[in-house]
């Protein structure tokens, strides 16, 4: 597995997108940067002074998510270097709005992608079978498909 | 991935050998490092990557550090490099980046190189670069040039990335990359540059100094090589010095994508003094007058425009410089310019030309004005802006024309467009009264091949006699008047006639040679609609490979929407027939979704119920094919056929088809008579039916053939005539899987099955499961029952059952919904 190398050009609102997208790939993601190769550094760079010092995190072999605002040339210079530890992420657009699924779902859509059946996981989050029916209708019109598992593999894909 | 790069690597290899220290000069991205780990690898050394980074260049010993993961302190240059040499044995050592490195590992070069393996990589055109060069030839390296790729290497290369590209898409891909291995992996995996890759290529260009600025700007505009002189020779040297231009004579941009950032990024000001210094410059009147009209000199770009317009070779120079003359044209002489540039603009299918120049034209006389109208009324047709096109041909129509010539015009376009609503009586009428006025008129021009060519496929669509002889009184006309233009457009009507006419072959010939024709006078919009004409009949006639090769090549190609649309159903259907109609789904139901009342939603409802059918979902193909019905109040026969087939799949009693004038699609009613006696249990008389729809289909379409014949043979399977049905279907076999009619072709092993003949499907596993698991469970994942799945596989039920079955034991999954889950995760 390669350790994510990601620029984000965008609003403060994609850096985090991409910080969570990190953590949700299984990083232990960091505040600002740290010589430590087991870890993703999360942080700005604001100027020459950032990016040396997240380049330096990344030589000790960290993964990054930079939130990139210092000028032109800082960051030229900082996504040229980074090509050289992996293929690396940048992005300059804000992130698509994802279906927003609520926590209920997606605890229900947890248990379907073990292999549980819909009885089986309505038991054990304790909600009657019907209720345990509307959720995954109310995901699958959120996930834009029939089936529940067209859901489910939609849910899969996603995460 | 490495390419084309033999003789660099046994360069190095053999300098290795020997000790001598090299430095590998080359631009970004052009495979530096690549190539040093690929030598290494090949020699079997063990490779100690020292990079230096842009960003911590002032870092003392970074990429010392990053080699061998230690401080590198204490004492001089000496000391640190018989550390260095201690560190490495036998091994090399890689200074990667060498421009970036760090004061003090400069200085360990003298005393490194000779003495251990070594080598060195360096970017073109970076500030550093010369300080780079300097201190390795000071410290006695040798420089290997390494340049971008060739074009055959860079397309080997792109296969190797993406053999699912067509290779018009690869050729494109080489030639925008120029050859630049980096550039080219970054455009092939987003299709269109990125953001990021713009960013990336504009780092280059901001390296640059004024006077290189300017003359990459000027290169860019003039969008092909040039002298040195012409962007000062300055300019010209630091481009070639960083990589961006080359060329011994003349200079050209070494990468399409690098010339398209640069315009991008040029401020309107300097644009327009660029535009004006190279108007200046040009000797050729024509590109001259063009650059002098986008540096917003009108008057210049008039007058030089007009000129070239005269010494013209071809209609398509002629028109795009009488376009720029009409353009920049002020005063009386402007109208009759603009009309004159905008019909020439027509004539060569440039509709967005024609338009911009008739756009905003308003004129008292009201022959001029209905002319206008007209022509606007031509081009948004061109345009496929429908609503647009009626409202002018209704302000043509309402004005008083007294100009017979026009009139005739008129009504040659009114034909067509209440064709192309399906009102085909009323468009025939129109013809009739507009070829009666033209004989009445005796005019000789151009109008009268208009108005026989619309005459001619009218006739042939109503059943009326005499459709060719139309066609072939229109062709000559233009023949003898000259008009090589528009030949094209009759041409292209006549192309219509012979395939309504049901006669493919033939009209493939025209076709082809119509393709040569508008090669030769470089027409690329009449070329790219022959070339659609040539995939439609190929997939009429069997091909659906060819047919979908070169549909494909047409819409990467192609740049106007009416091209495109033309080429899209085809691709669509032929697609279909190959068995990849899911591929093209998301295209067709976008097309469904813009629900516009024209051809084109005609088209993709069509294609949608033969995707619907190969899909296994009857349900559907008929929703598609009703919506068909509902929308026109004709009925293209194959949508008919499309329908009876969902019908019979669903065990419904198939609507019967009416007759039809096209001898085309004689066939069609034939064969849902035979659907509709297969329905009632007659298996004998459906087979006897089915022969005759097949003899009808014949050459005329192959497909359609194919399936009857299949279907007839599947008809004496259930009357109980196995041994007869066997060996139909055993000779339809090879020639089907040689067609790659694969859709057919699963029906037809289907119904050997079911007689014992088993053909088995080549075993591939992928991880645990085969790839017949996968295959059904990707299904699954896409939300079909098991019915769905057996349907569009062409398997039973039962089997669906036990693939699932199987895939989920070794997948360790308790339902089909986590068996799914998991084969998706992987």
């Amino acid at each position: 597995l390669t350790r994510p190398l990601v620029v984000v050009e965008a609003s403060g609102y994609a850096f985090g997108h991409a910080v969570r997208e990190a953590e949700r790939g299984g990083a232990h993601v960091v505040d600002g940067w740290r010589n430590d190769g087991s870890v993703v550094c999360a942080g700005a760079v604001l100027d020459a002074r950032d990016a040396a010092e997240a380049l330096l995190a990344a030589v000790a072999g960290a993964g990054l998510v930079v939130h990139a605002q210092a000028g032109r040339d800082v960051i030229d210079r900082l996504v040229d270097d980074l090509r050289r530890f992996g293929p690396v992420d940048h992005r300059t657009s804000e992130p698509e709005p994802g279906p927003a699924l609520t926590p209920d779902e997606v605890r229900l859509l947890d248990r379907l992608a073990e292999g549980k059946t819909l009885g089986e996981a309505a038991a054990e989050l304790h909600l009657s079978r019907r209720t345990a029916d509307r959720r995954l209708a109310s995901a699958r019109r959120k996930l834009g498909v029939a089936t529940t598992a067209e859901a489910v593999v939609a849910y899969v894909r996603m995460h | 991935v490495l390419v084309g790069r033999e003789d660099e690597l046994s360069l190095l290899a053999e300098r290795i050998e020997r000790r001598q220290a090299i430095a590998v000069l080359g631009e970004a991205g052009v495979g530096k490092t690549s190539l040093v780990r690929a030598m290494a690898e090949r020699a079997g050394k063990r490779l100690y990557e020292a990079g230096a980074l842009s960003t911590l260049s002032w870092l003392p010993y970074l990429p010392l550090r990053r080699a061998f993961g230690r401080e590198f302190e204490v004492g001089d240059a000496a000391y640190v490099a018989s550390e260095v040499e201690r560190e490495v044995g036998a091994a090399l050592l890689f200074l990667d980046d060498l421009h970036w490195a760090d004061a003090q590992t400069r200085a360990l070069l003298p005393f490194l190189a000779g003495r251990i393996p070594l080598v060195g990589a360096i970017r073109r055109g970076d500030a550093s670069t010369t300080g780079a060069l300097e201190a390795t030839a000071g410290a006695g390296f040798e420089l290997v040039p390494l340049e971008p790729l060739a074009a055959v290497e860079a397309a080997e290369l792109a296969v190797l990335l993406h053999p699912e590209l067509s290779q018009a898409a690869t050729e494109q891909l080489v030639s925008r990359s120029g050859g630049n291995p980096f550039l080219l992996e970054q455009l092939a995996a987003t299709g269109e540059p990125s953001e990021s890759l713009k960013l990336a290529v504009g780092a280059r260009l901001r390296l640059l100094t004024s006077s290189g600025r300017d003359a990459i700007g000027l290169l860019a505009l003039l969008g092909r090589p040039a002298a040195r002189e012409l962007m000062g020779v300055d300019g010209a040297d630091e481009l070639v010095a960083a990589g961006l231009a080359s060329g011994n004579g003349e200079l050209s941009i070494r990468h399409a994508l690098i010339g398209e950032a640069t315009v991008e990024e040029l401020e309107p000001e300097k644009r327009r003094r660029l535009h004006s210094c190279l108007a200046n410059a040009l000797t050729d009147v024509g590109e001259s007058a063009r650059h002098h009209a986008a540096a917003g000199e009108r008057a210049l770009a008039h007058e030089k425009a007009l000129l070239a317009a005269e010494r013209a070779s071809t209609p398509g120079e002629r028109t795009a410089h009488l376009g720029v003359a009409a353009a920049n044209a002020d005063g009386a002489e402007s109208e009759s310019l603009r009309i004159e540039a905008a019909r020439a603009f027509l004539e060569v299918a440039d509709y967005a030309n024609a338009l911009s120049l008739v756009e905003s034209l308003h004129s008292a006389d009201s022959n001029t004005a209905a002319e206008v109208a007209l022509l606007r009324s031509q081009a948004h047709h061109g345009l496929v802006q429908n609503d647009d096109a009626d409202r002018e041909l209704a302000a043509a129509v309402a004005t008083e024309v007294t100009d017979a010539t026009l009139r005739i015009r008129i009504a040659a376009h009114r034909a067509r467009l209440v064709s192309r609503d399906g009102r085909f009586a009323e468009a025939h009428a129109i013809a009739e009264e507009g070829a009666r006025l033209a004989d009445a008129a005796e005019t000789e021009g151009s109008e009268v091949a208009e108005i026989y060519s619309t005459l001619g496929y009218a006739r042939i669509f109503v059943g009326a006699p005499g459709g060719s002889k139309a066609h072939e009184h229109a062709l000559a006309v233009t023949r003898r008047v000259g008009a090589s233009e528009l030949e094209f457009g009759i041409l292209s009507n006549m192309l219509f006639g012979l395939l309504l006419a049901g006669k493919p072959a033939e009209a493939d010939a025209v076709a082809l040679e119509a393709v040569d024709r508008a090669r030769s006078l470089r027409l690329v919009m009449r070329e790219h609609t022959f070339r659609t004409w040539h995939a439609g009949f190929a997939w009429h006639l069997g091909d659906p490979a060819g047919a979908a090769a070169e549909a494909e090549a047409v819409l990467a190609e192609a740049v106007t929407p009416m091209n495109r649309e033309f080429a899209a159903p085809y691709w669509w259907q032929a697609m279909t027939d190959l068995g990849h109609g899911e591929s093209v789904r998301p295209y067709v139901e976008e097309e469904v979704a813009k629900a516009r009342v024209d051809e084109s939603i005609g088209d993709a409802l069509w294609a949608l119920a033969d995707i619907e059918l190969a899909a296994g979902r009857p349900d559907a193909a008929e929703r598609a094919a009703a919506s068909y019905f509902d929308r026109f109040n004709r009925a293209w026969p194959f949508v008919g056929v499309a329908r009876a087939w969902a019908q019979f799949e669903q065990e419904i009693l198939p609507t019967e088809l009416s007759r039809t004038v096209l001898p085309l699609a004689e066939a069609a009613p034939v064969e849902v008579d035979a659907l509709i006696a297969l329905t009632q249990g007659s298996g004998e008389l459906a087979a006897a039916t089915f022969d005759r729809a097949a003899g009808l289909w014949d050459d005329r379409h192959v497909r359609g053939a194919f399936r009857c014949r299949w279907a007839a043979a599947e008809s004496l399977r259930r009357a109980g005539r196995l041994e007869e049905a066997r060996t139909r279907l055993l000779l339809l076999e090879p020639e089907t899987e040689r067609r790659q009619l694969n859709v057919l072709l699963r029906r037809i092993r289907r119904s050997l099955r079911l007689m014992g003949v088993h053909r088995t499907a080549e075993r591939t596993t992928v991880g645990l499961l085969t790839g017949r698991e996968l295959e059904v469970l990707e299904l699954v994942a896409d939300g079909l029952t098991n019915r769905e799945i057996a349907r569009r596989l062409a398997l039973g039920r039962p089997t669906v059952v036990r693939l699932i079955r199987s895939a989920q034991q070794k997948l360790g999954a308790n339902n089909r919904t986590q068996a799914a889950a998991l084969a998706a995760r992987r």
